[in-house]
């Protein structure tokens, strides 16, 4: 045996240097392959075990939640149904995982029922201590397992961590700060949108519509101070108190709108324009003339030429058919042409003199009269 | 033969299933499941139903498509969907298809069963 390997040995020593690289990568890709294989099937086995564990735990508690949630319980039988609970959950090494089971399988049960079911559900989220596990990861420094809390905690309706949930409306963490915000107006309601008077992170458009869409579900109309929002130094808060503005119909706020058509932000003038039109606020006609004179963008200008279509009256056409005959610029062209004939003057775009507009402004013209178009 | 209605609920959410099956045993039904439209027809070939409560977003054939196989084959069990789906058209195009009630996801047990208990009745007369 010994003399084998000696043979061996020999043989590989006297091999020319490229066969022994060659031999060397096989050797490596073989002990490489072996390592992989055992770590591949490990992993395996492990979520094979820990499928067989969540289909366990699912079994033994499924029929303990259908009987809470489909059946009148007394305070006994709840407490019953929450020890069998604790008991098929507990494990020394997989506790917090099988909560995780249990959370997953409540949240499950929550998004397809309702009525009384629905009540139920929340009150064994509580019982059986999710609540407080939820409120622990919380403090965790992850920030998926504050997100996933927070998301949790107002999914199940959890109104008595909203003062917990307020302290993450500003957090650094995007994520975080906006599943706070979220939660915090569905389970607070308009009161707890006063985080919006010191917000300082910026929010997206997204999360603007979440929110919007969060606060039409409640006392929404009952949202009556925006003007902290409309003066904040957060663009983002104006930019949302505007979109308030336009759906609550807040007149009363018409000054502070006329002060932000000549905000620093292009996109505030542009969603303050917006809101000026949708509340047909036409004393700010005056402003929208001097905003068009400051502006160098054509986007803001083509914004206000449109706001005086819907807005304007007798003293604007003479404005738009001036800004048709000037103007060297096709959109802010299109524009002008365009809100005259939103305001019926087809007369005014008709009656231009020969050689009075260019060759590019006179076919715009006769492009926005075409009624096909 | 037992006297209570019999149930046939096609849903491919085992938890949906197991919960209304859970439910409805509850409210003293006899109750059958089905993970899917084929498997369903399959049962309703096999065995007679007093109402049939389907899902409509399902693998192999969708809720839409059993309700109209089932009223092309001229089956009398009314048809309850259950549906995540609460769209106008969704609702249009299940009572034009056949069905006989139409219920959004999340749901009311209670009111599940009331509706239940109504659609019996009226399927007595």
């Amino acid at each position: 045996m010994r003399s084998t390997f000696v043979e061996i040995y020999y043989f590989l020593l006297a091999l020319e240097p490229r066969y022994k690289i060659v031999l060397f990568m096989i050797l490596a890709l073989l002990i490489t392959g072996v390592i992989m294989l055992t770590i591949v099937l490990r992993e395996r086995s492990r979520k094979n075990g820990n499928e067989a564990r969540e289909r366990r735990i699912k079994r033994m508690v499924e029929s303990i939640i259908q009987e809470v949630v489909f059946t009148d319980q007394d305070s006994s039988e709840l407490k019953d149904a929450v020890k069998k609970i604790q008991r098929a959950i507990d494990s020394p090494l997989y506790r917090r995982s099988n909560m995780a089971i249990l959370n997953d399988l409540l949240l499950y049960y929550h998004r397809n029922l309702g009525g009384e079911a629905f009540i139920r559900i929340e009150n064994l989220y509580r019982e059986v201590g999710l609540k407080q596990m939820a409120l622990e990861s919380l403090r965790s420094d992850d920030w998926h397992l504050k997100a996933k809390a927070i998301n949790d905690l107002s999914t199940m309706r959890m109104g008595e961590t909203l003062f917990e949930i307020l302290q993450y409306t500003d957090d650094p963490d995007q994520n975080i700060r906006y599943e706070a915000q979220y939660a915090a107006v569905k389970l607070g309601g308009k009161k707890a949108m006063k985080f919006l008077d010191d917000l300082e992170t910026p929010m997206s458009e997204w999360q603007q519509i979440r929110l919007l869409d969060q606060a039409l579900k409640f006392e929404y109309e009952l949202i009556d101070n925006i003007g902290p929002w409309l003066k904040s130094k957060n663009d983002s808060v104006v930019i949302f108190a505007l979109i308030l503005m336009r759906h609550l119909n807040q007149y009363h706020e018409r000054n502070e709108l006329r002060k932000l058509l000549y905000h620093r932000n292009e996109r505030v003038q542009e969603k303050a324009i917006e809101t000026a039109i949708e509340l047909a606020y036409g004393e700010c006609l005056e402003n929208l003339y001097e905003v068009f004179e400051l502006t160098k963008n054509p986007r803001i200008k083509t914004r206000v030429l449109r706001a005086m279509g819907e807005l304007g009256g007798a003293e604007e056409v003479g404005f738009l058919r001036e800004t048709i005959s000037s103007s060297k610029e096709y959109d802010i062209l299109l524009e002008a042409a365009k809100s005259l004939k939103r305001m019926g003057r087809h007369d005014v775009l008709r009656g231009y003199q020969e050689k009075e507009l260019s060759e590019k402004s006179e076919n715009i013209v006769k492009h926005v009269l075409d009624d096909r178009i | 033969m037992s006297d209570k209605a019999k149930i046939l609920i096609v849903d491919d959410e085992p938890l949906i299933r197991d919960a209304l099956a859970f439910k409805l045993t509850k409210d003293g039904y006899d109750v059958d499941t089905a993970e899917d439209g084929e498997k369903a027809i399959q049962k309703i070939e096999s065995e007679e139903y007093q109402i049939i409560i389907s899902d409509i977003m399902m693998p192999f054939i969708s809720g839409f498509e059993l309700v109209k196989i089932l009223k092309e084959r001229g089956t009398d069990a009314p048809v309850l969907m259950l549906t995540s789906l609460n769209s106008e058209t969704a609702v249009l195009k299940a009572f034009d298809l056949g069905a006989d009630d139409f219920m959004t996801k999340p749901f009311s047990p209670n009111e599940l069963s009331v509706r239940i208990k109504k659609l019996l009745k009226n399927a007595q007369k």
